[in-house]
């Protein structure tokens, strides 16, 4: 009896085997799914009454997703070696290849998504069925978590598309719709819901004793495989350096990735797949993957669905949103806004005629004023008096200049007042910070919330304090750039180490390096001059973190990442701690003290934690 | 160690490398048999003398592949019972022959070699070989191959080269050339190219641009710029981190050209010569190889220079003249620069700039025409080096009699 697939066998000998994970919304691969597949799998190939197979979801949400994250993210903490990691997809990516090789027709009849090990389900299929739907998508985004495609994914789509179709799908992990899947050739058709499983039965019933072609003597791979196919230098030369340009050598999945494939192509398909699980061995045990599978998909998930907004309150959209301030930090807000259907008066309170009353009926009062605190409580009251009562309005404040515990002080609604810093004044960041003062209420916060969900950015929550806590990391990282510039260190050397680094951003503007300083005959090493980019901003986050400025490392993290545009394979401030070991970073900051000065010096606490290895995560 | 003398050199004509070019229709077995056989006739070869030939073929595949020399020996006449080889370690691959051939009669292994090289650029281009170098994805993340034209844009910016000053190299190559072309100073080593019906296909270098001026070099586009973008810079960059970027800087006009060409050295003891009554014309003082920064790739030339000086004992200013190969107007330059020689000591006909670089061969094209100048100069000593790709270099030191 099977829990998780459903397995019935029509009059005419086609199975119909239904996915259908117990206790899940979406079909994910985990151990006891793939026992049963195992056991289905056997059915199909033993039994005499089967004569193929159609495969389908018994989910309405869609067809199969790959791996738990969950289950991958702890590999790493765990120190499973190279070769235990890959063990724990070997019995899935098995399965898969059993199969594929059962002596009997089997479709895929993809009615919604199926992406990682849900799509490499379907290449081990022999004829695939898309349901032709705008929201069905397929893909192998793996290499987006720091991972490959393990189920044989990097051997099975270059034979089928050719290793030039397949490479860039396989680099950028990007989902592909219906009509493009088809084109692509990654489906063989392309129906609706009523011709899905109809089209996968003929199919089924027309070819018996089907074999992949990949297992047929003389299968060759479309456009050529190796050192001498017409392709070679685009795709492995020029590819090479197009992945190391891009990530700087930082991540290894994509260089993981083309290895997979040239090595794999040039091979029968079970020894590339041996290959294909060896690189992804050395993946899922190294510290990258952890942090990008950690960060940018189990942290920042849950940030998106708003996972620290206050429970309990109802969901209060922004209505009518009013913005103060002529500045690009206003003109970014409003047109924001105004993007997402919010209905915005933008109040230019410069001008000498400005009508405070066109304020009336606004819900939600971003101050974007940069003028000073004074000038900046006057205006307030100004707008106070036109709106009226202020009982239902939230008072955000967009600027960093001035603490939100001394607006507050001037304020006679505080609980009313909230941060939102904007990282960037021109709005190229994905990442909102709210910050809270001692007495901002939970209303208030549960709204500010409401608000960046309506906005579709991602909210961190933070405690005041001057500059919060993303304009203190990016002021510690800006500093030591400038920092090393009047010692005398090359301006190219510090913008290329940064960049080398990760750093999206870099640390010195063109204004900066205007009037630079004479380079210094002694030049520091290119690892010296990375290593005090990436230590002082993580040691700012520490700081923060201590002083309870931010008081979750996921958010201290996607903030780093997210908004400053720390090296994404870090995992952000604190995991690039966690990658580093904790005493392995305490020892570099001592280092780095003694050349570079007393702000490397780690505090007391890191360094307890370095002693009795108290990480920033629990272990998950 | 015994004395290695050069007796005779011949070459074939540089034909421009594309379809349209004179040598296109000539395939490299015909070619490289070509040169074999002026070279037997011009020195009355009893094809006993010979121990061994080599050519250096830097694309040994396709109809270049398979040991072309030794098909290329039985086509030329030299009976059954001459042994061949290729050779490849890319652009010194020619050079590199004669100092095999120099190895083995130094130490008493053979009275008489053959070297030399072939390469139709036009019929088998530039890449045909594959290699783990270009495709390798674990190759190429612990030592990257950088395409040359980059790795040369990145000298003359580690360098300060400025593109003026490489488009006056340039244009100075053509008009030297195209002096010694008109002025024959070529022709002691030239063998006409015939087709199957006898009829000369090609007699003299092809690929000049006699009258370039600056301002037509001036017009043409960076060639490798595209390269460096796609990510050849950025890796660059990762070794060299304190340039700002890499100028691109090198265009068509300060390249080597793409040619087709062969080309066959005599070399022999001197009781082979006194045997066969054959005046030896020169006398290879030394011999070295090295390898250094594989990314810079074409940085070979001066540590090699350093190494067959030392090894010959012999000082920079001993030197009469020296051939640089031009595979970019840099690798000259960069030479000049740094052993502090004047313009009117190297590569004083020109260079591969003008005449075209087929890349086997040019090797020991480079010690004919050294040679040639030599005796035309009545100078004594000449230096021949070539860099090759990942950083390799090849030099040798010939000295007349």
């Amino acid at each position: 009896m099977t829990k998780h697939i459903q397995i019935v066998v029509d009059a005419e000998g086609i199975a119909l085997i239904s996915l259908d994970v117990a206790g899940r919304s979406v079909n994910v691969f985990t151990p006891e799914f793939t026992r049963e597949l195992r056991t289905i799998v056997d059915a199909v190939t033993n039994r005499s009454d089967i004569l193929g197979a159609v495969v389908t979801s018994g989910k309405p949400a869609g067809f199969m997703a790959g791996a738990d994250l969950l289950d991958f993210v702890n590999v790493h903490d765990r120190g499973l070696s190279p070769r235990d990691a890959a063990g724990l997809v070997a019995d899935a990516a098995a399965t898969l290849r059993q199969l594929e090789r059962c002596g009997k027709p089997v479709a895929a009849a993809i009615n919604g998504f199926a992406l990682g090990g849900g799509f490499e389900l379907c290449l081990a299929c022999h004829y695939r069925v898309l349901l032709d739907e705008p929201k069905t998508v397929v893909g192998l985004p793996e290499v987006t978590v720091g991972l490959l495609p393990a189920g044989g994914g990097t051997q099975r789509l270059p034979r089928l598309l050719g290793v030039a179709k397949a490479l860039p799908l396989l680099l950028s992990g990007r989902h592909v719709g219906g009509a493009e899947a088809l084109q692509l050739g990654l489906v063989d058709a392309l129906v609706s819901a009523n011709d899905l499983l109809p089209t996968a039965r003929r199919w089924v019933l027309a070819h018996p004793g089907y074999v992949q072609i990949w297992d047929r003597k003389g299968f060759t791979i479309p456009g050529g495989a190796g050192a001498l196919a017409s392709h070679a230098n685009e795709s492995f030369g020029v590819g090479m350096a197009r992945i190391r340009r891009d990530t700087q050598d930082n991540e290894p999945a994509p260089v993981a990735v083309l290895a997979s494939v040239y090595e794999g192509t040039l091979l029968p398909i079970d020894r590339g797949l041996a290959i294909e699980s060896a690189y992804f061995g050395q993946l899922l045990a190294g510290p990258v993957a952890r942090n990008l599978m950690r960060t940018m998909f189990i942290h920042s998930g849950p940030a998106r669905r708003l996972a620290r907004r206050p429970e309990g309150l109802p969901k209060h959209p922004v209505r009518r949103l009013g913005v103060l301030g002529d500045g690009p930090l206003a003109t970014t807000i409003a047109v924001w806004a105004a993007n997402v259907g919010i209905d915005v008066v933008s109040l230019d309170v410069a001008n000498p005629n400005v009508n405070y009353q066109v304020l009336r009926g606004c819900d939600f009062i971003v101050d974007a004023l940069i003028d000073g605190l004074q000038l900046k409580t006057s205006i307030r009251q100004l707008a106070v008096e036109a709106i009226g009562p202020l009982e239902s309005v939230v008072w955000a404040s967009a600027v960093v200049e001035q603490t939100l515990t001394d607006q507050a002080a001037k304020w006679h609604q505080p609980e009313a007042l909230i941060g939102i810093h904007l990282p960037t004044p021109e709005g190229s960041s994905k990442l909102v910070e709210l910050v809270q003062h001692a007495t901002t209420s939970h209303q208030t916060l549960a709204r500010a919330f409401d608000f960046v969900a309506q906005l579709k950015k991602l909210p961190i929550v933070v405690n005041d304090g001057p500059g919060a806590y993303i304009g203190r990391l990016s002021r510690a990282y800006i500093e030591e750039g400038q920092v090393m510039q009047a010692e005398g260190v090359m301006p190219a050397l510090i913008q290329n180490a940064a960049r080398q680094a990760g750093f999206l951003n870099l640390p010195l503007s063109n204004a900066v390096r205007g009037d630079s300083v004479p380079p210094a005959i002694v030049q520091p090493s290119l690892a010296d001059v990375k290593n005090r980019l990436l230590y002082a901003t993580a040691l700012e986050s520490v700081r923060c973190f201590e002083a309870g400025i931010v008081t979750d490392p996921a958010d201290a993290d996607l903030g780093a990442v997210f908004a400053l545009g720390y090296p994404k394979w870090t995992g952000g401030t604190l995991s690039f701690i966690e990658t580093v070991s904790l005493k392995g970073f305490v020892d570099e900051c001592d280092r780095l003290a003694g050349l570079y000065g007393d702000r490397f010096h780690p505090s007391k606490g890191l360094r307890e934690r370095a002693t009795t290895g108290q990480k920033f995560y629990p272990s998950i | 160690m015994n004395e290695v003398f050069i007796f005779d050199h011949v070459r074939t004509p540089r034909g421009k490398g594309r379809p349209d070019g004179a040598l296109h229709t000539i395939a490299p077995v015909h070619l490289a048999a070509s040169v074999l056989r002026a070279l037997k006739a011009r020195n009355h070869i009893d094809p006993e003398d010979i121990e061994d030939v080599g050519l250096g073929v830097v694309m040994p595949v396709g109809e270049q592949g398979a040991d072309i020399t030794r098909f290329a020996l039985l086509q030329a006449g030299y009976g059954e019972n001459v042994a061949g080889y290729q050779l490849n370690r890319f652009c010194t691959s020619g050079l590199d022959t004669v100092k095999m051939g120099f190895g083995l009669i130094a130490s008493g292994q053979a009275d008489a070699v053959i070297g030399g090289g072939v390469e139709s650029m036009s019929r088998v281009p530039i890449g045909s070989d594959g290699g783990a170098t270009y495709t390798d994805p674990t190759l190429g993340r612990d030592y990257p191959y950088i395409p040359n034209g980059v790795c040369a844009d990145l000298m003359a910016t580690l360098d300060g080269f400025t593109r003026e000053e490489l488009d006056t190299y340039g244009v100075e190559s053509q008009r030297r050339a195209a002096l010694a072309q008109s002025s024959g100073w070529f022709e002691r080593s030239l063998v006409p190219v015939q087709d199957a019906f006898g009829n000369v296909v090609l007699s003299r270098d092809e690929a000049l641009r006699p009258g370039t001026t600056l301002s037509d070099l001036a017009k043409l586009k960076p060639t490798f710029a595209s390269a460096g973008e796609a990510g050849f810079d950025a890796i660059v960059l990762r070794r060299y981190p304190h340039l700002e970027a890499v100028q691109h800087v090198h265009t068509g006009g300060t390249s080597s050209g793409i040619v087709d060409g062969a080309c066959a050295v005599l070399l022999g003891s001197r009781a082979h010569g006194l045997r066969r009554g054959l005046q030896p014309r020169a006398r290879i003082v030394a011999c070295a190889t090295c390898a250094s920064e594989p990314l810079l790739s074409l940085g070979g030339p001066i540590p090699v220079t350093d190494k067959v000086l030392a090894r010959s004992g012999l000082k920079i200013d001993d030197i009469d003249l020296f051939e640089v190969n031009e595979a970019f107007a840099v690798v000259p330059m960069r030479y000049m620069q740094n052993y502090g020689i004047e313009r009117d000591r190297i590569n004083v006909n020109g260079g591969a700039i003008a005449l075209g670089h087929p890349l086997g061969a040019t090797g020991a094209i480079l010690i004919g025409t050294a040679l040639d100048e030599l005796e035309r100069r009545g100078l004594s000593r000449a230096l021949v080096t070539l860099c090759a790709a990942a950083g390799q270099a090849t030099a040798l030191i010939i000295e007349r009699i």
